[in-house]
């Protein structure tokens, strides 16, 4: 099951299920937290959640998803096309 | 009609021109049938990203996440947070290998894959069906509310202009029209939405300034559930649904698999130019989609306070937002519609802007029209092409493909109009079942069928035909007997968002199916599964 898929699939997830994971933890163990831990004078869910969870991460995740592959095929390219010599 | 606002008329204009010349300029599809269904296999990752995030999110984004926001509080952020955290899982599961088995239908890979040319595409055809006609009809009741509660259209004449200017440009330039023209609305609504929030922030002076304002108005809003109360209140939460873990949680996964599975984002992945640009595409609907649900979720989060001070409808009766929604509901009202659905679009009303409210009905029916289209061009295929050529074996569909899905297209598109003209609360709910009941059916055979040689075509039949019936009795019986689609069927104290266990079970049981009975040929496997890697 799943075999073949680039082992960067699974620590994409790790990176996205985990983040949310802390923050919900945090979030549901400590009362006020999301209003009055501020950063920046701006609640703090503005910033690892609006911004780096719903943005940030994502955008990561996404590039490094085609860029990790490409580089590899790339790499394959040429190794066959030195091969070919 | 009441006077509107010389700006607001222009900027619809200027929306609808580009849209229609768009149609126009594309015509040329209709020559090659593979243009008019998969625009030749031509289009680049930004325009796919772009058309992908505004196909994905449809008037229930734009409108509904908002007014879940509205109503749930800061626990909802994460639902939002969740959905644009499922668009990079496509990259691997979905995109990349259907590009490389590229497929002009959908129903194209539980043909091959499950070895069954005819009847895997009726029983895959189900939830497609139910699902493209709750979406249809729903964009074009989100697209008839945004002409009425903006540009005080009559609701009837904006459904008949909107349906219209769909079907013109699905008509004329099928996926082609269709993949440049949602690619447009992707960045008309992304501005949209971030010139709302903007102009939220600047009202305010700036993000802090916001979040106490709200807290001013609803210090409640911002808890989390079990702990996550404010310090001198325990046990009170924003929502009764977001009082227990499981209400957070759920509404983080029901629409987080999406992106991967429902066949209005898989057919784009069938249009890209490569591999590679389908795997790009993923980047650029996070880029877009992304920075469109950052200023929903602000303007979601602001509409109470700015309706409870500052909307023009307010008066010595009418102080609440729930009293103002119900004020412009008696006003524009129309059929089943929630009197929340209009939340988004009064909170920004009390800005008393313009501009703001120009560029939103633009972005409004830019989300609903893509979303429209995106399911007018699955259904129109499912219909024209798989179920008229390649099942009923008709000779006129297989001899004149374009025209046969340019019929079916006036067929949906006229369908749903007559739905959405007035429009009963069930189909309204049902599109929230609509997208369940996709990632629960079709889902498995999809992601597993490509990933894993040992599923079954008849774990695909059964998992098909047991989850569309199940999802749907679930559904029903939550929103009737607990008032709520959000609650467990089983067991009423428990939030679970839209019945999504139903993703995890569909999943075990197709599993559990395949390791059960008779695999595919080698042969099947190796072209439909692992040479697809």
């Amino acid at each position: 099951m799943f075999k073949g898929i680039h082992p960067s699939f699974w620590w994409g997830i790790a990176i996205i299920y985990g983040y949310a994971l802390v923050f919900w933890i945090i979030e549901m163990s400590v009362p006020g937290f999301i209003y009055y831990t501020k950063i920046g004078g701006a609640p703090a869910p503005y910033v690892y959640g609006l911004t780096i969870g719903l943005w940030i991460i994502p955008l990561i995740v996404s590039f490094l998803w085609f860029w990790i592959p490409e580089q590899e095929e790339k790499k394959q390219e040429m190794q066959s096309g030195k091969g070919a010599e | 009609m009441a006077e509107v606002n010389p700006i607001i008329i222009t900027v619809t204009i200027l929306y609808f021109a580009v849209i229609i010349g768009i149609g126009y300029y594309t015509r040329k599809a209709s020559a090659d049938p593979m243009d008019y269904y998969v625009a030749g296999r031509k289009i680049g990752a930004f325009v796919n990203g772009s058309a992908l995030a505004a196909t994905y999110f449809s008037p229930a984004s734009f409108l509904g996440l908002p007014a879940f926001i509205f109503l749930l509080g800061y626990p909802f952020w994460w639902a939002l947070i969740g959905i644009i955290a499922g668009l990079p899982l496509a990259s691997f599961l979905t995109a990349a290998p259907l590009r490389k088995y590229a497929p002009v239908s959908f129903t194209d890979y539980y043909a091959d894959r499950y070895e069954s040319p005819k009847l895997m595409r009726l029983i895959a055809g189900i939830p497609v069906v139910m699902s493209g006609w709750a979406y249809v009809t729903l964009s074009l009741v989100g697209m008839g509310l945004f002409m009425m509660a903006i540009l005080r259209v009559n609701y009837a004449v904006a459904i008949i202009i909107g349906g219209i200017v769909i079907l013109f440009y699905v008509f004329l330039g099928g996926m082609v029209a269709t993949s440049f023209s949602t690619a447009f609305q992707g960045i008309v609504m992304t501005v949209a939405a971030l010139a709302g929030a903007f102009a939220i922030n600047a009202h305010y002076g700036g993000f802090g300034a916001t979040a106490d304002a709200i807290f001013a108005n609803n210090p409640n809003f911002w808890t989390m559930p079990m702990g996550g109360h404010l310090p001198d209140t325990p046990g009170v939460y924003s929502h009764p649904l977001m009082s227990v873990w499981t209400g957070a949680v759920s509404f983080y996964f029901i629409w987080h698999f999406g992106f991967s599975t429902m066949p209005y984002t898989v057919i784009r992945f069938f249009t890209a130019m490569d591999i590679k640009s389908a795997r790009r595409a993923c980047f650029w609907a996070v880029a877009v989609g992304g920075a469109m649900y950052w200023g929903l979720i602000q303007i979601g989060s602001a509409a109470r306070v700015l309706m409870e001070t500052m909307h023009p409808l307010r008066d010595a009766e009418t102080q609440t937002a729930v009293q103002i929604l119900a004020k412009i509901q008696g006003i524009y009202q129309v059929g089943g519609v929630a009197i929340t659905d209009y939340s988004m679009v009064a909170g920004l009303e009390s800005l008393g802007s313009p501009l703001i409210m120009a560029i939103l009905v633009a972005g409004g029916m830019a989300i609903a029209m893509a979303t429209g289209a995106g399911w007018i061009m699955v259904l129109n295929v499912l219909f024209g092409r798989d179920i008229m050529g390649k099942v009923l074996g008709n000779k006129w569909a297989i001899e004149n493909p374009v025209a046969s899905l340019r019929v079916w297209s006036f067929i949906i598109i006229f369908i749903c109009f007559l739905f959405a003209l007035n429009p009963m609360a069930l189909v309204l709910d049902l599109s929230g079942w609509a997208f369940v009941v996709i990632i629960c059916t079709t889902g498995p055979p999809l992601i597993w069928g490509l990933w894993w040689p040992r599923a079954t075509k008849t774990a695909a039949i059964s998992t098909i035909l047991v989850f569309f019936t199940l999802s749907m009795y679930s559904w029903l019986y939550s929103l009737n007997v607990h008032g709520s689609a959000h609650w467990f069927w089983l067991e009423p104290s428990i939030p679970i968002a839209h019945q999504m266990y139903w993703i995890p079970v569909s999943i075990v049981f197709f599993i559990i199916v395949s390791l059960v009975t008779k695999p595919p040929a080698d042969e099947t496997i190796k072209k439909y599964c692992t040479d697809l890697h």
